[in-house]
């Protein structure tokens, strides 16, 4: 079994301790972990899925933009920052397990180990007031 | 005695390996730690500065919005955070002490562990692009 990098490990700890709802991603499109805080907004258990290919947790949770209007895989913002390298932050929306369109800001930051490793992404989100 | 909540022993570790600029402010915005990549927009060592009160930190750069009004210490997302417990996001423009006007994308989130422990808050920075 491999081990993850460092800086994985860390992250994970330290979103597992922490209210503000994150998930993290490796370089290679795996969703590796999502938090408790996390979990109320997206209405699914990181228990329950464990890790998995992005393209399947992307198909399982379509993103809307601000005006309802469904995102493209490769346009939301994980799959840019993994692409890309660089932070992204919008206001999105995803659909709550009530059925209920739920507004969200998201920064999604790159993870980028010393030397210019490529680790992966982490997303720290929160849900807005506005309807 | 205490030491360290684990949070902020986590947090410092992992901003220690990341090459994106960090800081971290206890929860009365006294500055703990920042990274290396930090430092070129502080314009010293965290080495050499060790931790700071919030009053002399926060006087080391000014910041300005994109229309180019001066945006006041409390508006900053890190004092948000602080403040209202809540993560907060936005774009200024900071000049530091080398007098270089950065663009920076700003995003600070509360370090609050289980139980609801406010331990301070993050700020994670990058650049949108620079002018001199």
């Amino acid at each position: 079994m491999i081990q993850k990098p460092i800086e994985l490990i860390l992250m994970r700890q330290l979103a597992s301790y922490l209210a503000t709802p994150i998930m993290i991603a490796d370089h290679e499109r795996t969703l590796l972990y999502f938090n408790p805080t996390a979990e109320a907004i997206l209405g699914r258990r990181f228990a329950e899925t464990q890790e998995m290919r992005l393209e399947e947790w992307m198909q399982a949770l379509p993103l809307y933009d601000e005006m309802g209007q469904f995102i493209p895989p490769e346009e939301r913002p994980l799959p840019t920052v993994l692409r890309e390298r660089r932070p992204v932050h919008r206001r999105l929306r995803l659909r709550g397990s009530a059925g209920d369109l739920r507004l969200i800001e998201a920064t999604v930051l790159p993870l980028e180990g010393q030397g210019g490793r490529h680790l992966g992404g982490v997303i720290i989100f929160w849900e807005l007031d506005q309807p | 005695m205490s030491g360290p909540a684990i949070e902020l022993i986590l947090m410092r570790q992992l901003a220690s390996h990341l090459v994106m600029p960090i800081f971290v402010v206890d929860p009365e915005g006294n500055l703990l730690f920042y990274n290396e990549p930090a430092e070129r927009l502080l314009g010293r060592r965290f080495d050499e500065a060790g931790p700071m009160p919030l009053a002399e930190w926060s006087t080391g750069f000014t910041q300005r919005d994109e229309a180019g009004a001066t945006v006041r210490a409390e508006d900053l997302p890190l004092a948000v955070a602080l403040r209202e417990h809540r993560p907060a996001h936005r774009t200024l423009w900071i000049t530091g002490d080398d007098g270089v006007a950065r663009h920076l994308g700003i995003t600070a989130l509360p370090l609050e562990g289980a139980g609801g422990r406010h331990l301070g808050a993050v700020a994670f920075f990058w650049s949108l692009d620079e002018r001199p």
